[in-house]
């Protein structure tokens, strides 16, 4: 596989300069041990494949809800939540895709790219290991298109807590075609989330985006 | 979103302003956080772990943890400390009886290393409650005046109706950003 | 336009407002440019500032007959005014206002003197909560026998029920907070609170509460008859036993709607143990078994 990226022409919307830092290939990253939070930053489109295994996250940790809510208007757009009972019912289950819970599809109308503020929830509970360091990086792409990335350091979790971050951000300022672009090419919006504990990635979910709703 | 215009005081220095909410069980921390921003309040779990908001504006970052304040969780408190610009001591001013326990937690977070450069607010919550002591008896009973190492300042609130809890970040944020405008 | 309406107008409170609004804005900012260094600068220091936060109540009480870009601009006068009398302050008292050498650093002692000066000069800002002490319903010293309380009585206030033995209390109704301490053998009744029940030191009892939060500590041997719109919690606690809360009375529905939760919330089970931070079942509580539910009952 050759997979040479050329850095340059990634560079329209939004890029994070990586400063120099050489970008990383997926395929690089399968083959090392574990993956950092340096490596990820470093990729500049969204992965195929998951670049860590179901049983890497040895910390149990489990979302358990996903929130988006536009903040100007104060209304919830999307809400998914595990029942808080699922810990029970979750063993009876043995022949369920491993994958399963690793990837959301979002569909939203055309209005979502227009919103100005958007606060997006994310709940989790930790096992019983305590959790030392605990980094989140997500990537959002349309396309081969970094449009952003949010990283966020969590540091420690209690064992067996039940923790919620809500990041509010502006959205960033898409030029017209592009947003047409997105309403018309649904899922090809994507993105990837990396969690890490102490630097190793320990999961991987993914989620993918359309904004077509209701045309 | 009056939270963003707030971050608007922020220059160029830091980029990056954390504020840690803490405070008893029952105090309102939750409410309080999650009033910030008109969330729904009427359906709010004790909190077991923490609660982070996370404001970006301008490429500033504002980021509010509210840590659950149980007995059993408030040895972990500590693990929060590290890189606090602002510690906001949330008070339940109709709790009487454990205002002793109240003072000695604080008390013993001011002599945090770790929380030594922090701006304090306290919040006086629950205040529109009819039995609720004033903020210049908290301020009292919490020997606030004898803080000489922390910039503070005791604010009444309502989490209830959201009195007061602009003013008080506000008051805090103003404080955090001054003091790290002045370096040389 | 002179009219004598018997009701104001909005136009006309706003421009009431606004002639006491300039006019206490104007002395103030004379005052502040009065002030001096010497010992009673302290004192005028703080009364100015108590009138600014005064200034300020009274736009916030203005708020309904003010047009929003009005008070937008009246806010920021006061905000100026602040500004000006912190500007003041700083000339008068000076190197005092940025103590702290660096983020991390701990400041100096001689910082530290002119923090604690600068403290004691700045007011509280104080909510007028003082002598409505009296409303705080305090319930004690009940020693056997029943006692009874009506919603109205009790509708709204803070209600403390404390150091009692043997005794049964029923709370017909509305409380804005409910907190139990020390109660021995009692059976408690309750209707519905408006917002949260603290329970600590309880024992040998039984408690019928609904409520949006429940958190229960250091007890022992307690059966609560719970409807809570969150999850409960308990922490110190041992042999904790949960059951519906039902209750059939005529002003049920009314004081339901009042506390603002749902009369048909079926929500007992839901329990976190902060002793018992594991994904199994904590061995500090448990449900009620069906054959052993009693009613809620105010006869």
């Amino acid at each position: 596989m050759t997979s040479v990226v050329s850095k340059s022409k990634e560079n329209f919307y939004r890029q994070s300069k990586s400063k120099g830092d050489v970008v990383v290939t997926e395929e690089q990253l399968l083959k090392k041990e574990y993956v950092s939070p340096d490596d990820v930053l470093r990729l500049n489109k969204v992965t195929e494949n998951y670049l860590c295994k179901p049983e890497e996250n040895i910390y149990e940790i489990d979302f358990t809800r996903f929130k988006i809510r536009d903040m100007k208007t104060n209304t919830v757009l999307f809400e998914i939540a595990k029942p808080t009972d699922l810990r029970d019912c979750q063993e009876s289950e043995e022949d369920v895709d491993p994958n399963a819970g690793r990837f959301v599809r979002y569909q939203f109308t055309p209005q979502f790219l227009r919103l100005k503020i958007v606060g997006a929830t994310v709940e989790f509970t930790v096992g019983k290991r305590p959790v030392e360091s605990f980094r989140m990086i997500e990537k959002h792409y349309f396309r081969d298109r970094l449009l952003k990335t949010f990283d966020f350091e969590f540091g420690f979790c209690i064992p067996y807590s039940r923790n919620t971050c809500e990041h509010i951000y502006e959205f960033p300022p898409l030029p017209e075609d592009l947003v047409n672009e997105m309403i018309t090419s649904p899922f090809e919006t994507r993105s990837d989330s990396f969690y890490f504990v102490d630097n190793k990635l320990i999961m991987h979910n993914k989620a993918d985006y359309a904004y077509n709703g209701g045309l | 979103m009056v939270l963003l215009q707030i971050l608007r005081k922020l220059k160029q220095k830091e980029k990056e302003v954390r504020i840690l909410m803490l405070g008893l069980d029952n105090a309102g921390k939750t409410t309080i956080w999650k009033k910030f921003n008109g969330e729904d309040i009427n359906t709010i779990s004790p909190t077991l772990g923490f609660n982070i908001k996370s404001l970006d504006h301008n490429g500033f970052q504002l980021n509010i943890w509210d840590v659950g304040g149980q007995k059993s969780l408030r040895s972990y408190w500590r693990n929060y400390f590290e890189s606090t610009d602002g510690l906001v001591w949330v008070v339940d001013s109709a709790d009487k009886m454990r205002l002793e326990d109240c003072k000695s937690e604080l008390h013993k977070l001011l002599q945090e290393e770790r929380l030594s450069g922090a701006t304090l607010l306290v919040f006086a919550n629950k205040c529109d409650l009819p039995g609720a002591l004033s903020a210049q008896e908290i301020k009292d009973a919490l020997n606030l005046d004898e803080i000489k190492t922390h910039h503070w300042q005791i604010v009444w609130c309502s989490a209830m109706t959201g009195e007061n809890l602009l003013d008080g970040i506000d008051w805090m944020i103003t404080d955090i950003a001054s003091r790290i405008f002045t370096l040389d | 336009m002179e009219t004598s309406n018997p009701k104001p107008t909005q136009s006309q409170l706003s421009e009431a407002f606004m002639v006491e609004f300039n006019k206490k804005k104007e002395e103030l900012g004379q005052q502040i440019k009065e002030l001096k260094a010497g010992a009673s600068l302290n004192e005028h220091l703080t009364k100015i500032s108590t009138e600014i936060q005064k200034l300020s109540k009274s736009l916030h009480d203005a708020a309904m007959f003010l047009p929003s870009y009005s008070i937008k601009i009246r806010q920021n006068e006061i905000r100026d005014l602040e500004k000006e009398l912190r500007g003041r302050e700083d000339e008068l008292i000076p190197k005092k206002r940025f103590g702290f050498k660096s983020k991390a650093q701990a400041p100096t002692s001689n910082d530290v003197v002119n923090v604690a000066t600068k403290e004691s000069v700045k007011p509280v800002i104080n909510a007028s909560a003082l002598g409505k002490s009296d409303n705080f319903f305090t319930i004690e010293n009940v020693k056997q026998g029943t006692v009874r309380y009506t919603e109205d009585q009790l509708n709204g206030n803070d209600v403390m029920v404390k150091d009692s033995v043997d005794a049964v209390i029923i709370l017909e109704g509305g409380p804005s907070t409910l907190r139990l301490a020390n109660l021995k053998n009692c059976k408690l009744l309750c209707g519905p609170v408006r917002t949260s029940v603290f329970v600590d030191n309880v024992q040998e009892s039984v408690l019928f509460l609904c409520c949006q939060q429940l958190r229960t500590h250091s007890s022992e041997n307690v059966d609560i008859y719970l409807r809570v719109s969150s999850r409960a919690i308990i922490e110190d606690c041992k042999n904790i036993r949960f059951g519906p809360y039902n209750w059939n009375h005529e002003k049920s529905n009314d004081l339901h709607i009042k506390a603002g939760i749902a009369a048909t919330l079926e929500r007992y089970d839901a329990v976190d143990d902060f002793n018992w931070l594991s994904s199994t079942h904590s061995p500090n509580w448990c449900l009620i078994p069906s054959e052993e539910i009693t009613e809620f009952n105010f006869s």
